[in-house]
């Protein structure tokens, strides 16, 4: 008889064998026990997928002639999450080992558990890097001798278990390659619950035996394996395999307990008012205009850049325009900058470089600069008045126009703060008038936060009724 | 986007998702995995509102090691993979992005380049990237990278991306950067046909049960075969399905007539904007100047260059990083000289500046 | 597994039967001896033995030294981690009762 004859023959990858592990390995086992339980659970064998990443265990999904990927080192869980999201049909399984899954991989192991996603992670647990040589690795056992830590191991392990609860995931488990039949039940368990679960898989290797002049761990597991129905904390935080070792299922949540924040409120829909802006679109008979908005981070500048690109696109929508934003990383405080430009061609360098209209909200920008004010001679100021210092105005031809206007107090006053841009916007509309009012209410109508459409309005009507003046 | 012939203002990272959505049509899945970075998490943002409602799935993972994994095991899967990133992030996917090519995985990593080295300038443009993207990964893959200067030419690419990862079943590379990322222009969002499904490629779950790794491994069955041939067979085929097609691949924009001009300035990305200008009103004064533009910076117009390469010329390099791309002008220019124009970053040339350097590069005029 | 394999482990109350298996090792695979003895260590009916001579890769695989009376429990099949051992039913017996006796040697 020929191995294509054995029971297991369908989901073993042939061509592959005889595999690579030492003689005396048992990672084979965890193998034979994932066949028994896809065989149980009766899984269409075309919809099963096992997502490896690198090191001794990791050879397993090469030979399981399922759909695999043999992925780089640790990332065997977002590959494996990749795969569940593009098809979220298949039955998705990660096999790797400890180095792989709670070392390199760690981060992807905690951010599935709070993701939550159905993979089912088998970690393989031989307390070090084996394919290497056999490092130290998370869960060494303090003091255990490797080729890295040739004095004993001074490092604490971690508790695979204890992470994977913290972590969130709905099924937490513990067995050993030592105990196949129960390792089936755990995956069979593993694979029914709904949401991201883990297994620990204990499995002797013979490199961490021979440097810690062991005999035999398997022999060790079997002795000192207890088989528990219920779990204790004490289970969990067992820390000495050489004493004892807690076998079972420390967790198996339907579904992940979700607790909302009380502050987080359900977001309202179709509620509030409806507002509506009618404009007529013409020719605007703009050739080619550079609008720059400058002001400190906060003060809606790339806001303001924003109404007015949308504003001229209302207008005449056959227009070029570009919209470009310098500022630093911070969201408030920082210098920033918005240029606008229009032009009936097409718009090639999409900075303004001499200003035809210039809406400064503060000085900011143009002391970092050294304090110059670059505008074109026939060009346009608007400055707020309480945030721009007037010495920097003095010195212009008589062509350039220069407004001074209160659009922080007004809408301080009047508003809030944050629409001080929306007062300057309606005070260079009326000033200006190359773009229609209710082209710019349209525009700003757009980009207003939902509920505020009303003070954003007002806050226009407030500064276009102060350019009257 | 209701009325295709409407114009439309976007960002260049909001065309970014609408150039996948035309991809995908009505049928394909969109997968998009990312980690949020300056100045690309507005293709995040966009991509979590806009993914959900078609069928497409957004996550957003723990970092971007695991977006480019994610987006390699989606892509496995018959997806339309997506991630972006900026410098940092891309210097972590580059091991991804190896075994991408290695397990033939079609995604598109789109990088908004940002000023570095390590944090650089997170708000501000930089083109530091482009040897990165070409080298990035350890081994040898093929490599192909877009680069648009427009937010509409960005939308075309990302659909083109689309299709050139599907078509060789690789990485594709689509380098923004900030500017382009953060620059809105009004746009048309064009008709364009969705990308299906080639039939002939397997994916996970129709029953090919195909094992994929990232090591040397057979070509016929995927296995490992960990051997001289093997890495000789598998490295070649993977570089030859760029090299093969290269020519159909490339793709560049002149303007002026470069075969005939003094000075050639070469560039790309948002750079080529201000060199545009800057050309317009060289040609206006009579100087003889020409742009060559790259869409496609990998891979490399290198036939353009070795055709141009007849008589002495000037070849200007204006770019913002240390002269990266000039090195691969210099591989195929033997009769003319290549001088650069470099900024470091934060900033393009203005018009200006590049006028100024033209003008000590022009004698007839 | 193409078949259902579990029913056929157990045995039959009703009519007193037993399965009767047949062991199939694939000597190439083992990777027997010092370290592994798994399938001879923890066959229930005592079927297998270490072979004297060794693979093409210098491992002592089994031998089977108690043709039928292997009861396809499945033990070593599932216990081999190179899968070089299995089992397939080829037939049933009647039980004896001295076989059954909570005695029995």
């Amino acid at each position: 008889m020929r191995i294509s004859e054995h029971p297991y023959a369908d989901l073993l990858r042939i061509e592959m064998m005889p595999n690579i592990w030492c003689s005396g390995c048992r990672i084979g086992r965890v193998k034979n026990a994932f066949i028994e339980a896809i065989e149980h659970l009766g899984h269409d064998h075309d919809r099963c997928t096992v997502v490896s990443g690198i090191g001794c265990s990791s050879r397993i999904a090469g030979y399981l002639r399922l759909d695999g990927i043999h992925a780089t080192h640790g990332r065997a869980i977002p590959t494996a999450l990749g795969v569940k999201l593009a098809n979220p049909k298949l039955k998705v399984s990660v096999m790797g080992g400890d180095g792989d899954i709670l070392g390199i991989g760690g981060n992807h192991f905690l951010a599935l558990g709070r993701h939550g996603y159905d993979i089912n992670v088998f970690c393989l647990n031989n307390f070090g890097y084996s394919m290497t040589g056999f490092q130290h690795g998370p869960t060494t056992p303090l003091g255990a001798r490797t080729i890295t830590t040739s004095a004993g191991n001074p490092y604490v392990p971690i508790n695979p278990v204890a992470v994977a609860m913290a972590a969130g995931h709905t099924f937490v488990a513990r067995s050993t390659s030592s105990h196949p039949y129960h390792l089936i039940d755990c995956m069979i368990s593993a694979m029914k619950n709904a949401g991201p679960s883990f297994v620990e898989v204990l499995i002797p290797c013979m490199l961490f035996e021979r440097r810690n002049k062991i005999k035999s761990l398997e022999a060790l597991f079997v002795e000192k394996a207890k088989i528990k129905e219920t779990m204790s904390v004490e289970d969990i935080n067992q820390d000495d395999f050489t004493k004892e070792i807690s076998l079972g299922v420390f967790r198996n949540a339907p579904k992940r307990e979700k607790h909302r924040l009380s502050l987080v409120k359900a977001a309202k829909k179709g509620t509030g008012k409806q507002y509506h802006v009618d404009f007529q679109s013409m020719t605007s008979g703009i050739k080619h205009m550079q609008i720059r908005m400058e002001g400190t981070g906060g003060q809606g500048i790339v806001q303001g850049g924003k109404t007015l690109i949308n504003a001229a696109m209302n207008m005449d929508p056959k227009l070029n325009s570009t919209l470009t934003k310098k500022y630093g990383p911070e969201m408030k405080g920082g210098s920033c900058v918005a240029d606008v430009l229009l032009s009936s061609q097409a718009i090639d360098y999409p900075f303004v470089e001499v200003p035809d209209l210039l809406l400064m909200m503060s000085d900011l920008v143009t002391k970092e600069r050294g304090g110059e004010v670059i505008i074109n001679k026939n060009g346009t100021i608007v400055a707020d008045e309480s945030m721009v210092d007037f010495s920097l105005l003095d010195n212009f031809p008589e062509t350039v126009k220069v407004f001074k206007m209160p659009a922080t107090r007004i809408a301080r006053e009047n508003f809030r703060v944050v629409v001080a841009n929306n007062v300057l916007m309606g005070f260079v509309c009326k000033k200006t008038s190359v773009i229609d009012k209710n082209c710019f209410k349209a525009a700003i109508l757009k980009s207003a936060p939902p509920g505020t459409e009303e003070m954003n309005l007002a806050a226009f009507d407030a500064g276009y009724e102060f350019g009257k003046t | 986007m209701t009325d295709a012939k409407q114009r439309v203002l976007l960002t260049g990272n909001d065309a970014v998702v609408e150039g996948l959505c035309c991809a995908a049509g009505d049928k394909r899945r969109i997968v998009y995995a990312g980690y949020p970075i300056t100045p690309a998490s507005e293709i995040a943002t966009r991509a979590s509102v806009v993914l959900p409602k078609r069928g497409g799935a957004f996550i957003q993972m723990e970092d971007e090691i695991g977006s480019i994994q994610a987006v390699a095991g989606a892509g496995l899967a018959g997806a339309i993979a997506v991630t972006a990133t900026s410098g940092p992030g891309f210097s972590l996917m580059s091991e991804g992005l190896g075994f991408a090519a290695m397990v033939e995985s079609p995604l598109i990593c789109v990088n908004v380049q940002r000023g570095g080295p390590s944090t650089g300038m997170p708000t501000w443009m930089g083109q530091g990237d482009m040897m990165q993207a070409r080298w990035g990964t350890h081994g040898e893959r093929p490599v192909i990278v877009l680069v648009p200067n427009s937010v509409e030419e960005t939308l075309l690419l990302s659909y083109e991306a689309c299709m050139l990862s599907q078509k060789y079943l690789m990485p594709v590379v689509l380098m923004l950067d900030e500017i382009i990322g953060h620059m809105e222009e009004p746009i048309t969002v064009p008709d364009l046909p969705p990308i299906p499904l080639d039939q002939d490629v397997e994916i996970i779950g129709d029953g090919h049960r195909f094992h994929r790794t990232g090591l040397t491994h057979d070509l016929e069955n995927h296995l490992p075969r960990i051997n001289p041939q093997a890495e000789e067979d598998v490295v070649r085929y993977l570089l030859d399905k760029v090299k093969r097609d290269a020519k159909e691949i490339v793709k560049y924009e002149t303007y002026g007539n470069p075969a005939d001009a003094e000075v050639v300035v070469v560039c790309y990305g948002s750079e080529s904007r201000a060199v545009k200008a800057a050309i317009k009103q060289a040609r206006k004064k009579k100087f003889n100047v020409a742009m060559l533009r790259l869409i496609t910076a990998w891979p490399f117009p290198k036939d353009f260059f070795r055709k141009l390469d007849t008589k002495k010329r000037v070849y200007l390099v204006a770019e913002v990083n240390a002269g990266q791309m000039r090195i691969e002008v210099e591989r195929y220019i033997k009769k003319g000289t290549v001088r650069r124009l470099n900024l470091m970053g934060g900033r393009i040339h203005t018009p200006a500046e590049i006028l100024y350097a033209l003008k000590s590069l022009v004698t007839s005029h | 597994m193409s078949q259902e394999v579990s029913p056929i482990r157990y045995w039959n109350i009703e009519q007193c039967t037993i399965p009767v298996g047949r062991v199939t090792i694939i000597a190439g695979f083992c990777k027997g001896g010092e370290d592994c003895d798994d399938c001879i260590r923890l066959c229930p009916e005592k079927v297998l033995e270490r072979s004297t001579v060794s693979n093409e890769r210098g491992y002592l695989p089994p031998v089977v030294v108690a043709e039928g009376k292997c009861t396809v429990c499945g033990r070593c099949q599932l216990y081999c981690s190179e899968n070089a051992i299995f089992v397939h039913k080829v037939g049933e017996r009647a039980v004896h009762a001295h076989e059954i006796a909570l005695t029995a040697k």
